[in-house]
């Protein structure tokens, strides 16, 4: 005898193919969509990152500055820095930038005090390397001795003849026999986290001038007798 | 009523839902992710801007203050332009801010100049330029950063010199050797032992620590040890602490030259101790008054000053020998001279003293052993503390390896070694306006570099850049 079958109920039949079907679609789809949300979510990870540390390189730039002029002056108002003051400046970007500390994964950075300085007057001037200090692992950053290019008071070139090295100096306001500026660069080498197959290791670098707190001296020495990172002329 | 659909209805809304979803979602997901990159991107920018501003402050300050410390005109206007200059030669390297401007101004009171940054800029926001929303095309920042330099334009140094004889000890170890051998040679001459005074003795050369001991014309104690120490002839010249500090003085005038930055600005005076004979004179003596060092010609009241030095009289003989007294010495120093000013104007310098002393005094207090010699009271400083002076002290200290030789009697050896002199680092220290003021050398090199620091201090203290 035939039984009488029951319609089928929709959504109630023949279940045991139909879910299958059904997660199958949501994996496919995941599969699909979730590199994209991956690539945002490490994007945004890696991109702030990189802003992050471009933000405390800025103030790496502009403490070291801050510390060295502060400490370049002299009791009777003329400025110099010894060896160790200029290191101690520098290592201040171990205190902005902790995770360089204990040079774990031999973290590629340097921070470069220079002093430019002027001679002749107004505008047919002189800007002179007066000595270049780094503290530096991984990479060579100082600024070479000789003349410093410098080109019209607009001008915003960000280095060319030294690589990225800075170049562009204030060009006004040098009339001043005691002129000069103290450059504080700093260079540190990024590595994107998840990105790094992609982009690779970049390096991030800011560029602080500061002026002396003296008007005393016409520049800031470094005092040390005979070092390679001072210029002939400013021993 | 509803309707259900039939189940491959219903499976074919299912299929894409994720994907709808997640495409409804990207818009917000990335509209959060770019709020948090300009977010990021903001800060930064303003980070850049606040390093611009105070590079620009710091310069503004230092031109307008040096322009003003030279005599020049258009100080402030220089000084604005400076930091309009250092502003720019930042924010030229910056990339994340466009229409970054600032206002550089530039205020005076008295020799004090005070430069204010104000900027403004733009941030370019990825949100805003991806939507094509203007209103959040970009976003405003703004701040600003001051900077102070005073100038301490016009400065007053006055030197008061210990010229008692404790001050007459020989210079170096070799100096002492060198005297020894000449008192040796002078008690060889027959006649001259006798002459040694107070019955001391003469089997022991007295006296080639501090020769207190001179001839007089009216006494009858005819040794005359100091005389011994100026002539050049059997041993080498005698070199004494008396002389390393008028050296030393030489060159503080000399660095007073060199740091002057306009002309008049500085000015000099010396003093001492007192005259020869204690009985007719007071407790000071004026040696040179105060005169600014380009008196008569570019350094040449300086000169002049430093001239003085040598007609200074060493107050060394047994007859004549001059106490130190400090606290009279100040008195009469104080009535003398004049308020310290605040160095804005030529008519009232900043002021300062530098005593140069072995700091022991013959006086009373505080009645030290064995005699009533003892250090220095510091309170008799304060009277020109009072009026407004910085007080620094050169604490000229005994060489510790006279000790040693075989000459000196054991009546020389407390001031040597301090017994004598209880607390006097301490009172010297009080006595100076601040511990920084107060340096003590023996050598003659320490000497002259003390010397020449303190004079540095004494008219720059003030001029510094703050910010």
């Amino acid at each position: 005898m035939l039984s009488r079958r029951k319609p089928a109920q929709p959504g109630s039949t023949r279940p045991s193919s139909l879910w299958p079907r059904k997660s199958g679609i949501a994996a496919v789809e995941f599969a699909v969509i979730s590199p994209v949300m991956l690539s945002i979510a490490i994007g945004a990870m890696d991109t702030t990152q990189a802003i992050v540390m471009q933000r405390r390189s800025i103030e790496v730039a502009q403490q070291v500055g801050e510390i060295a002029t502060l400490l370049a002056i002299q009791p009777n108002q003329t400025t110099s820095l010894t060896p160790t003051q200029a290191q101690q400046a520098e290592s201040v970007i171990f205190a902005i930038l902790p995770q360089l500390r204990s040079l774990v994964g031999n973290p590629t950075f340097a921070v470069t005090i220079s002093d430019v300085v002027f001679t002749g007057t107004e505008p047919n001037y002189t800007a002179n390397m007066a000595w270049s200090v780094p503290l530096s692992y991984g990479m060579d950053v100082y600024r070479p001795c000789g003349v410093v290019n410098q080109t019209t008071p607009t001008a915003t070139q960000r280095g060319s003849n030294t690589g990225d090295h800075w170049t562009t100096v204030p060009t006004s306001g040098m009339s001043s026999s005691l002129s000069s500026v103290l450059v504080v660069d700093v260079r540190v080498q990024f590595t994107p986290f998840f990105l790094n197959l992609i982009t690779g290791s970049f390096t991030i670098y800011q560029t602080a001038y500061f002026n002396q707190r003296s008007i005393v001296s016409s520049y800031i020495t470094y005092d040390t007798s005979a070092d390679p990172n001072v210029c002939p002329g400013y021993i | 009523m509803r309707r259900a659909l039939p189940g491959h209805a219903r499976l074919a809304r299912r299929r894409g839902a994720v994907t709808v979803m997640f495409a409804s979602g990207l818009v917000p997901i990335m509209m959060l992710v770019g709020l948090a990159v300009d977010f990021d991107w903001v800060l930064q920018a303003k980070a850049e801007l606040d390093l611009a501003a105070d590079s620009a402050a710091f310069a503004g300050a230092r031109e307008a203050g040096a322009d003003y410390a030279a005599g020049k005109t258009g100080y402030v206007a220089k000084g604005e332009q400076a930091a309009l200059d250092w502003w720019n030669a930042q924010v030229g390297i910056l990339t994340n801010a466009s229409n970054a401007t600032a206002t550089e101004t530039i205020s005076q009171s008295g020799n004090t100049f005070t430069v204010t940054v104000a900027y403004t800029a733009n941030v370019p926001l990825v949100l805003g330029q991806l939507f094509k929303w203007s209103r959040a095309a970009g976003a405003q920042i703004a701040n600003t950063s001051k900077a102070t330099i005073t100038i301490n334009q016009f400065g007053t140094v006055d030197f008061l010199i210990d010229n008692t004889a404790s001050m007459m000890l020989a210079a170096t170890a070799t100096d002492e050797a060198n005297l020894e051998a000449k008192i040796l040679t002078w008690l060889a001459v027959p006649g001259n032992a006798a002459s040694v005074p107070d019955g001391i003795g003469t089997s022991i050369p007295q006296c080639d620590f501090a020769c207190h001991w001179k001839a007089t014309s009216s006494g009858t104690n005819q040794t005359d040890y100091f005389a011994l120490t100026r002539t050049t002839s059997g041993a080498a010249a005698i070199t004494l602490r008396w002389d390393v500090v008028q050296t030393a003085t030489t060159a503080g005038i000399q660095e007073m030259v060199s740091l002057e930055t306009v002309l008049n600005q500085l000015s000099v005076g010396v003093f001492t101790f007192g005259g020869v004979n204690m009985a007719s004179s007071s407790y000071l003596q004026t040696v040179y008054s105060e005169t600014t060092i380009d008196q008569g010609g570019s350094g040449k009241g300086a000169a002049a000053a430093i001239a003085s030095l040598s007609t200074i009289t060493p107050t060394v003989g047994i007859d004549t020998q001059i106490d130190t007294n400090f606290g009279s010495a100040f008195n009469d120093i104080a009535a003398l001279l004049p308020d310290s000013g605040d160095g804005s104007t030529s008519a009232s310098p900043k002021r300062a003293l530098i005593l140069v002393t072995d700091g022991m005094e013959d006086d009373t207090w505080p009645q030290a052993i064995p005699t009533t010699e003892g250090p220095i009271n510091p309170a008799v400083c304060q009277v020109m503390k009072n009026k407004g002076y910085t007080v620094f002290v050169l604490y000229t200290t005994y060489a510790s390896d006279s000790i040693s030789l075989p000459g000196n009697n054991v009546q020389l050896a407390p001031y040597i070694n301090g017994t004598a002199s209880p607390g006097l680092v301490s009172s010297l220290t009080s006595c100076a306006s601040s511990p920084n003021d107060f340096v003590q050398a023996s050598s003659p090199t320490d000497i002259q570099n003390a010397m020449t620091t303190l004079v540095g201090q004494a008219i720059s203290s003030a001029t510094r850049l703050s910010n």
